[in-house]
């Protein structure tokens, strides 16, 4: 059997950190999960996921920060942003920093995200 | 002061005021003129009779002079050249005599004499005499026309002829009187049939008129000055009145102008006003009725003056009973947004009261403002301002209820994906702990677990859709008008409508007819494309829910209209379903109206789509209904937008 897919997945709310993290596991993934940037930027740098999925607003370091930190560290991971607030310019800067996509939380349907991080892992 | 109009006093104007000096100087000339005229007369007439006697008194003497020649039968003269033999004397007796000397004298008969004698006094002084008689016997002493019209007025009994005659194209006054035939005549005259008494003939006598003519032409000149002066000064003082009359009478139109004037401008001031006015006195009697008083009621101001307010007024009259008895402190009292239910329609009225205090008028005028209109417009601005602040607070609210609806679904999700079979680690799990999970199925189908399951995703989703359109409702700044094609947006729109799941679920969209009428030349609309195709997604949702609710005899069909206006590209979403009454088509942009049964459609999408149009495309957005004849919903999107969003 493959190695299962290492997802890192940042998010403040725990309730969002618990559905979302039981839907990957179950479609397969190995979820690695942080409360806010700085801890996700350690957890990056220990275990290197293979994808990173991180909410926008957080305490301690936002999204951006976490996206500008970890492609200090590393250029080729895919980032997706999951976010609540559909602020075009905040969208538009992840993107400029190097996130791949972004998706709008709260899913009415989890197998969008499945998918959207399916297709970023086959690049 | 009763609310009448008065007809224009009738004042002399100055073009009759001229007439009327005109005429009265007119006959004051003719007064003045006729005096004179009289006057004239009169002394040509005293010229007359002057020169009459003077030639009646010339006439007697010549009749004189013949008489006592005649008395002596005739004078003896010398014979001279001028005076020869009368031929006319041949057959008298001793015509010719000689003196003892030897002197010729010859007889001279009165006629002779006279005639000579006028000779002397024509040469002397103009003085004309001349014997005539219709039957002369010398030709020289025929008689000219006037004289012989005069010897027959003689003959017929007239007893002298005289009257102002041209001589010479001079005028003289000639006087004939008749000569009777006497016994002495019949010496000369016998031989003629004359008998004594006969008519013989005439002396005419003539006097030159001129000096007389002159003395009444002297006194004219006098006359003529005299009523000359009297003229003008009568002139004058009619003048100078009537000019001072004219003065006068200008200052009293005036006067009467500008009283007109100002009260046709009161008038007008009131009836132009907008609201009903209406004043009354101390007995609460009408005495002023404006126009607007006339239409709201229906009763016109002649009929409402004079009757009591409660008659004419019905509607309002327990209010006026309030508003009165504040009044009486002599301070204007008033209602505002009251109400009376007309017809089914609730009217709003503001009122006021106000007493007369100038001029020591009693009364109070009552003022009745029709605010309907501003009422309901006032009334939906402060609904929209509930919305907006609702939206302010709904676009914060809704953040906060996303993230725990959003919760609720994804673990939803997760529970009926970790019950079934399918998935590998629900069998791992089931087998560690010792369960079927088979016999789970089952026990969880006789539960209806699934069922329960299916419901709370089904609510959360729904619930979210609604907090989408909420949060829709407050992010209009961020989003910018791009041009796109309606048509495609409208394509879109019809594809999303005929796979979205709640349409899917009650009909097949695809059952319906579309019918498109695109104009050709239509051209890009500046739009959020998104938000544009959710209003007509909204719309076709709205009229297949229709179409389907009330299953007519015709086909379903849903006509969907592009055209063109100078500045507007027009969207129209029509059709042939049951249609809307209008009680219902008023209110139907309203948030959270909707006629559907509790649980299906939340009201929202319309005024959604209203708000889309007309806040965040300055657009505009109205439907036409009837019972029966469907809808038609009508989007104008301008062709140009300022640039003015973010």
């Amino acid at each position: 059997m493959p190695e299962p897919y290492r997802v890192l997945f940042i998010d403040d709310e725990p309730m969002i950190r618990l559905t979302l993290s039981a839907y990957l596991e179950d479609s397969g993934y190995c979820v690695f999960e942080a409360a806010d940037g700085v801890e996700g930027i350690e957890l990056f740098s220990r275990h290197r996921p293979d994808i990173v999925l991180t909410d926008l607003r957080m305490p301690r370091m936002d999204g951006l920060g976490v996206i500008s930190a970890i492609r200090e560290l590393n250029q080729a991971t895919p980032i997706i942003v999951i976010t609540g607030t559909g602020n075009d310019l905040a969208q538009k800067d992840s993107i400029l920093r190097g996130a791949c996509k972004c998706l709008l939380k709260p899913f009415n349907d989890l197998s969008i995200l499945e998918d959207a991080v399916a297709r970023a892992l086959r690049g | 002061m009763p609310h009448t109009r008065e007809p224009a006093r009738k004042f002399l104007d100055e073009s009759e005021l001229k007439r009327y000096t005109a005429i009265i100087l007119a006959a004051w000339t003719a007064l003045v003129g006729g005096l004179l005229a009289a006057d004239y007369r009169n002394e040509q007439h005293t010229a007359q009779e002057l020169a009459r006697v003077e030639v009646r008194a010339a006439y007697n003497k010549d009749l004189v002079y013949r008489r006592w020649a005649a008395g002596h039968g005739g004078l003896y003269v010398p014979v001279t050249r001028n005076t020869p033999p009368s031929p006319y004397l041949a057959n008298v007796a001793e015509r010719d005599i000689s003196t003892p000397n030897g002197r010729k004298l010859t007889l001279v008969n009165p006629a002779y004499m006279t005639r000579q004698v006028h000779e002397l006094g024509w040469d002397q002084y103009g003085y004309r005499g001349h014997i005539t008689s219709l039957k002369a016997l010398r030709p020289e002493n025929a008689p000219d026309r006037w004289e012989a019209a005069a010897l027959k007025a003689f003959e017929q009994g007239k007893e002298e002829v005289s009257g102002v005659e041209l001589i010479d194209g001079k005028p003289h006054m000639r006087l004939m009187l008749p000569m009777f035939t006497e016994e002495r005549c019949l010496k000369c005259h016998a031989h003629q049939g004359y008998k004594v008494g006969n008519i013989r003939g005439g002396i005419s006598a003539s006097a030159s008129m001129e000096p007389f003519i002159a003395a009444a032409n002297h006194n004219l000149i006098y006359s003529f000055a005299g009523f000359g002066t009297l003229w003008l000064l009568g002139t004058g003082g009619l003048l100078a009145g009537a000019r001072g009359f004219n003065r006068r009478l200008a200052v009293q139109r005036a006067a009467d102008d500008e009283i007109r004037h100002l009260k046709n401008y009161l008038a007008n001031i009131i009836d132009s006003m907008p609201a009903v006015l209406v004043g009354m006195d101390t007995q609460e009697t009408v005495t002023q009725w404006n126009r607007q008083a006339e239409a709201t009621t229906g009763i016109a101001a002649s009929e409402a003056l004079g009757r009591p307010i409660a008659q004419v007024l019905p509607d309002f009259s327990p209010w006026i009973e309030a508003l009165r008895t504040e009044v009486a402190q002599h301070r204007p009292a008033s209602r505002e947004k009251v109400f009376i239910d007309k017809q089914g329609e609730r009217l709003y009225f503001d009122l006021m009261l106000y007493p007369l205090v100038a001029n020591c008028v009693q009364g109070a005028v009552l003022r009745i403002e029709d605010v309907t209109e501003r009422s309901r417009i006032q009334g939906m601005m402060v609904q929209t301002e509930k919305m907006m602040s609702v939206g302010g607070l709904a676009a914060g609210m809704a953040h906060e209820i996303n993230n725990p609806l959003g919760i609720i679904t994804q673990a939803a999700q997760n529970i009926e994906r970790r019950v079934s079979p399918d998935l590998a680690a629900n069998r791992e799990a089931a087998a560690e702990s010792g369960i079927s999970l088979a016999d789970l199925q089952v026990y969880f189908e006789k539960r209806k677990i699934p069922e329960f399951i299916a419901s709370i995703r089904e609510a959360s989703a729904r619930a979210s859709r609604i907090i989408t359109n909420i949060l829709r409702f407050s992010r209009s700044a961020d989003s910018v008008l791009k041009p796109a094609s309606l048509a495609g947006v409208l394509e879109q729109s019809l594809e999303l409508a005929a796979n979205d799941y709640d349409l899917r679920k009650r009909f097949d969209f695809r059952n319906i007819e579309v019918v498109r009428d695109f104009a050709t030349d239509m051209p890009d609309v500046p739009m959020v494309e998104i938000e544009i195709e959710q209003v007509a997604l909204n719309l076709l949702k709205n009229a297949a829910q229709a179409i389907n609710a009330v299953p007519g005899e015709s086909a379903p069909r849903i006509v969907l209209r592009l055209t063109r206006e100078e500045h507007h590209a027009v969207l129209t979403v029509e059709d042939n379903g049951p249609g809307m009454e209008e009680a219902i088509r008023r209110r139907v942009f309203e948030p959270f109206f909707t006629t559907k049964e509790p649980g299906i459609g939340t009201g929202l999408g319309l005024s959604v789509s209203y708000m889309i149009v007309t806040q965040n495309h300055n657009g505009l957005m109205e439907v036409e209904s009837a019972p029966g004849n469907g809808a038609r919903f009508i989007i104008r999107l301008p062709l140009e937008q300022e640039n003015d969003h973010a």
